[in-house]
């Protein structure tokens, strides 16, 4: 396994202000993810989550510290700078899909490689590739409100991997999937992880999910507390 | 609009005089002035308009209140255009249209001739007695002579002018001036009478201004 | 991306359809009025100057004082030398002397005697050797009945009156007025036509018979109450009437019966009028771009609570707020562009048939009887109409984004994610 730092956070602090006094949501947290990492931040509800994943996908900035991502610091660019780091380097999966409803599937996947200005042709190539990936050939034309959450979530994954990103992030992927759809999911996760080098941060309290992690990060009150990267190779399920 | 009225009067028969100071004695009295069996008057209108004078010659015969008629002689334009009163209805007729046009409604308030004198006034013929309440009002002078003032009310609605005011000469007991006075007190006409002829019953003017107070 | 947008903007119907309806019926009534208005206000007064003021018109000082249109005794005398002395002076106008005068109608019955009587309005114009005053009252079109003055003797009614009296065509009726002297004028003449102006005073009582018949019977040979000058071409000059006004009373006396120039703007209070039309344009230009302003950033308002997750998404995918924010405004334009497109379409075809056909206003109006408002009301399209819609059309939607767009732009991107998760 490479050793090549990926992403970084570094005494990163962020603090909500809650009826009139700070909340610290994450406190002097400090951490680096590896390339090729298949990697989950778990722990309660409220601990902290969200907000690091938000904070290491550029979507928000923090109080105090750094992260960096590909030697960049992102909370020193501007937020232009941060937005054209998402477009070109950061995909997110969300718990609710958040799928374009009057899109068909192949144009929901086909918009990142829009925003990177690519030709219709490569464009097309790429979807028809990463629908093969998720098996959603047949549900190309589709719209989706005829989907079920789990094509729809393997939508929304065929659209985080079309444009080959340095790093997926994916907040609670398969909290609105029942337990088959999770585990076909997570495979195809694992699988695009393995055979595309894909690096993948999750978050989550899913114990589904935290089965098949390479490494857990566990957070408690904004706090990182344990750190356990797995042996290779993972035990076949 | 300046314009004045002249009138002369030749033939007149009627009945013997008396006096009497109350406001209704005079009243009667002035309508005694007016009203004789049979009339006939030749008269020159002199109208006077905007574009200098005209002179309208005719003349008139009548009987008692009901009944009148009019003919003109002069100018030329209105030689034999005639006028006609049965009661409350009258009459105009020209020879060169050779029509008789009932006058009526709306034309009764329009002046005759361009004088301003409308055909209504013609008409008026009514008994002051008959028709109006009679005060007396203070005495006035009018040229270096003491004239009686009489305020009249109408006694009933429908009258051409419900209100008059005739000042009136005590020693003839006829009118020297008269006002005649609209539904909202306005002053609409006035009529000032600078000469008379004797006539057996009294004094009938023969000269007599008549002005429209609105022009 | 514009492709993709422009798909999505098709596919929602909350999105397109609506606000282009919303523009379009906006743009469609704004057009729709304007050009209502112009024909009402407009067509007002040009009835009001073919039928009354003219472009300019000339009449004694002492009539124009008094406020006497129609009395003969303050009326113009030598008109003939007047008109000439006109048409040299001003050439870009066309003169006509006009008689107007009151008086009564009497219709007799077979043994000459009253039978029926009316007060009448009196027209005298030229009649015989100018079609432009047949024109300028709508003589031809308006006949009902007969056909238009040839010779002496002759005069039309509106079929108001004849009716009221019980006229028919080929009778005899007298007309009682008087002469400038106020001497009695009492004249034959014979109806040859009724004609119906569709204008409420105009159609109580008017007789029509040419000027000089007229003349003739009323004991003023080259007298006219007025004579009124339009100009030849394009209608009402305002600056040029007020030029030739000026140029006209400054070489003429002030006796009262001598004669002064006035323009239309000088009669019937026609001057805050013609400034009022000016000024209701604007204000309802103003209301309109107020109104779809308000409802399109109301719109936008709902679209962006609905557009809440592909703005969401468009942020976490790498898409600047300036960019996105940017085709929101782009999808506004193209709606409000489209959208006036087709509204000044769909307000041109009742304005156009309103034009053609009108609206009967008989019912509408009952009081004000002293404009020459026509009964059949028609509007008038103008060039300005083609344009006027995109002031609100592009305007409106335009604001509206821009308003509600700022919502989505004040909130961090981390916000609006979250809130999407609790959609
Ligand atoms: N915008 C905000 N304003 C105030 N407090 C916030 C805000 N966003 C998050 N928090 C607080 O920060 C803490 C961390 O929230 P976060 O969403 O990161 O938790 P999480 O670990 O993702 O929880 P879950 O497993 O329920 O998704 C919580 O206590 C939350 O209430
Ligand atoms: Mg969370």
């Amino acid at each position: 396994m490479r050793q090549e730092p990926l992403l970084q956070a570094k005494e990163v602090d962020k603090i909500y202000p809650v009826g009139g006094h700070d909340f610290y949501a994450l406190k002097n947290l400090s951490f680096t993810l590896n390339r090729g990492e298949f990697a989950g931040l778990i722990g309660p509800s409220g601990s902290g989550k969200t907000t690091l994943l938000n904070l290491l996908g550029a979507l928000d900035t923090p109080n105090r510290g750094t992260i960096e991502l590909l030697g960049e610091k992102l909370s020193h660019l501007s937020a232009n700078k941060q937005a054209l780091f998402r477009r070109l380097h950061i995909s997110f999966i969300f718990q609710t899909y958040n799928l374009l409803p009057l899109y068909s599937v192949f144009e929901n996947v086909e918009l990142p490689l829009i925003l990177l200005k690519l030709e219709p042709k490569e464009r097309k190539k790429r979807v028809h590739e990463a629908l093969e990936w998720l098996s959603l050939m047949d549900k190309a034309q589709a719209k989706p409100s005829q989907l079920s959450g789990g094509q729809a979530q393997r939508v929304a994954i065929a659209r985080a991997m079309v444009k080959n990103p340095e790093i997926i992030l994916a907040d609670e992927p398969t909290a609105n999937l029942d337990s088959e759809a999770s585990h076909g999911i997570l495979k195809t996760l694992r699988q695009i992880n393995e055979e595309k080098g894909a690096t993948f941060l999750f978050s989550t309290h899913d114990d589904k999910v935290i089965g098949y992690l390479k490494r857990k990060i566990t957070l408690t009150d904004g706090q990182i507390v344990h750190d356990l990267s797995l042996p290779e190779p993972l035990k076949k399920r | 609009m300046r314009l004045w009225a002249l009138l002369f009067f030749f033939c007149l028969t009627g009945l013997p005089l008396a006096a009497e100071p109350t406001a209704a004695e005079i009243l009667r009295r002035l309508d005694q002035n007016q009203l004789y069996p049979t009339l006939f008057i030749e008269s020159t209108m002199i109208i006077q308009g905007r574009k200098g004078q005209r002179r309208l010659r005719s003349q008139s015969w009548s009987q008692g209140r009901e009944k009148s008629f009019i003919r003109y002689l002069s100018p030329p334009r209105e030689r034999g255009t005639s006028m006609l009163k049965l009661k409350d209805q009258l009459w105009l007729y020209s020879p060169q249209a050779d029509r008789t046009i009932a006058i009526a409604g709306h034309m009764l308030r329009q002046p005759i001739m361009g004088s301003d004198l409308s055909y209504e006034d013609m008409m008026e013929r009514t008994s002051l007695v008959k028709n109006y309440q009679a005060t007396k009002l203070d005495n006035e002078v009018i040229q270096g002579a003491g004239s009686w003032v009489l305020e009249l009310k109408a006694k009933q609605a429908g009258l051409a002018y419900p209100k008059q005011r005739i000042w009136v000469d005590p020693k003839k007991i006829a009118a020297t001036k008269v006002e005649l006075y609209g539904s909202r007190g306005k002053l609409l006409k006035r009529v000032t009478i600078q000469s008379f002829i004797q006539t057996p019953t009294g004094w009938y003017p023969s000269d007599l201004t008549y002005k429209d107070m609105l022009k | 991306m514009i492709r993709f947008l422009l798909k999505g903007l098709l596919r929602d119907r909350h999105r397109s359809l609506f606000p282009l309806l919303v523009i379009s019926l906006g743009v469609a009534l704004l057009v729709l009025f304007q050009a209502w208005l112009q024909g009402a206000l407009y067509g007002t007064l040009s009835n009001q100057a073919h039928f009354r003021t003219g472009h300019v018109k000339l009449l004694t000082r002492g009539a124009w004082a008094e406020n006497q249109s129609s009395s003969l005794d303050l009326a113009l005398s030598q008109v003939e030398t007047l008109k000439n002395e006109l048409a040299t002076s001003y050439p870009d106008l066309n003169f006509f002397p006009r008689l107007r005068f009151g008086g009564l109608l009497d219709v007799p019955d077979a043994k000459g005697e009253t039978r029926s009587q009316s007060p009448i309005l009196g027209f005298g114009l030229e009649l015989f050797n100018h079609k432009q005053e047949i024109q300028a009252f709508h003589l031809q079109e308006g006949l009902a009945q007969g056909r238009l003055p040839q010779g002496p003797g002759e005069i039309l009614l509106t079929l108001d009156l004849a009716e009221k009296l019980q006229l028919t065509l080929g009778e005899k009726a007298t007309l009682i007025s008087n002469d400038p002297n106020g001497g009695m004028v009492i004249h034959n003449f014979t109806l040859v036509g009724m004609v119906r102006f569709g204008i409420k005073p105009l159609d109580r009582a008017s007789l029509i018979g040419d000027l000089k018949d007229l003349q003739r019977a009323l004991g003023m040979r080259k007298g006219a109450t007025e004579i009124v000058g339009f100009f030849k071409e394009k209608g009402l000059n305002r600056p040029r009437a007020l030029e030739i006004k000026r140029h006209f009373n400054q070489n003429h006396p002030l006796s009262e019966l001598s004669p002064q120039m006035i323009t239309l703007s000088d009669q019937d209070g026609l001057d805050t009028y013609l400034d009022q039309i000016e000024s209701w344009m604007s204000w309802i230009l103003i209301f309109f771009i107020g109104l779809l302003g308000f409802i399109l950033w109301n719109l936008g308002l709902i679209n962006g609570l609905r557009r809440y997750r592909e703005m969401g998404l468009r942020l976490a995918l790498g898409e600047e707020k300036k960019q996105i924010y940017q085709s929101l405004l782009l999808e506004a334009l193209v709606l409000g562009l489209v959208g006036t497109f087709l509204g000044t379409s769909i307000g041109l075809l009742p304005a156009y048939y309103l034009q053609e056909v009108g609206l009967d206003t008989t019912k509408i109006l009952t009081g004000n009887q002293n404009f020459m408002i026509q009964n059949q009301v028609h509007a008038k399209i103008i060039f300005s109409n083609l344009w006027v819609g995109f002031f609100p059309g592009l305007f409106a939607p335009f604001l509206g984004t821009l308003i509600s767009g700022l919502g989505v732009f004040r909130k961090n991107t981390a916000q609006i994610l979250n809130q999407l998760e609790s959609i």
